[in-house]
């Protein structure tokens, strides 16, 4: 069955895309969809305003360069390593002493030519399966911002630690996006 | 049952899935590191053969993943 997207969250959706045409971006990462995201005076507010949104993009964007950097080996992977002794920031330090900085950078799925077009990436991938959750348990009919924000931030990310990190989470958003049901109606 | 459980808790008491997540974290590492050093190899003059030898694989498997670029 094919889910039906408001326009909005339709738009949003395409502007991550151009997001990571401009990037050269293999993919679609969650910072394309945050930054879509941004340009949405509705969503922005829901997430706690522009300045809030603009500051975690910045932090999601060192955060991927940083996962990048140590060749997308992810936090909790990291995390596991150091439970072996292995301390990756001490190597790939070293590895960038030998090999040069960016030795290990998973460049693969950063850069890509100009005419192959960016897929989502597994991250994206599971924030719209998680909206469609959000969908069916709403019972509205089409896919709406509102369920790409919950999803955003209850699927476990870079992007959803960071949001917690400034005080958004599910049960903020909730409260959020219920007043303004209530004050707004449909608001568009 | 209790000793076999006591010994396997011994061996590793941590629970599977940091031990997998770590796998899967070595595994990302090792293909990235074997990328970055085989076109260091490139870029000082071996070839193809003089890699895979050291790389414990045939030259053309050698090749074959980091080959054409």
């Amino acid at each position: 069955m094919l889910t039906r997207v408001t326009s909005a969250a339709q738009s949003v959706m395409a502007r991550a895309y151009e997001c990571a045409r401009r990037d050269h971006a293999a993919v679609i990462g969650e910072e394309h969809v945050l930054e879509a995201l941004l340009a949405d005076p509705q969503a922005a507010r829901v997430l706690g305003g522009r300045s809030v949104v603009e500051n975690v993009l910045h932090t999601v964007r060192d955060a991927l360069d940083e996962r990048r950097r140590k060749g997308g080996v992810t936090a909790a992977e990291e995390g596991a390593l150091a439970e072996l002794g292995i301390n990756l920031d001490a190597v790939v330090d070293q590895i960038e002493d030998q090999l040069g900085a960016g030795a290990l950078a998973s460049d693969g799925p950063k850069r890509t030519s100009w005419w192959r077009r960016p897929v989502f990436s597994a991250d994206v991938v599971r924030v719209l399966a998680e909206a469609e959750r959000h969908l069916a348990a709403t019972g509205k009919r089409s896919l709406d911002l509102e369920h790409l924000v919950l999803a955003l931030v209850s699927v476990p990310s870079v992007t959803a630690e960071s949001l917690a990190r400034q005080g958004v989470d599910e049960a903020s958003l909730r409260t959020v996006l219920d007043d303004e049901g209530r004050a707004g109606g449909e608001g568009r | 049952m209790t000793e076999a459980r006591a010994l396997a808790s011994a061996a590793g008491d941590a629970d599977p899935r940091v031990g997998l997540r770590a796998v899967v974290g070595l595994r990302k590492l090792v293909d990235q590191l074997e990328r970055a050093q085989v076109r260091r190899a490139r870029e000082l003059g071996w070839s193809w053969a003089e890699i895979a030898q050291e790389l414990s694989v045939t030259r053309q498997a050698a090749y074959k993943k980091h080959g054409r670029r």
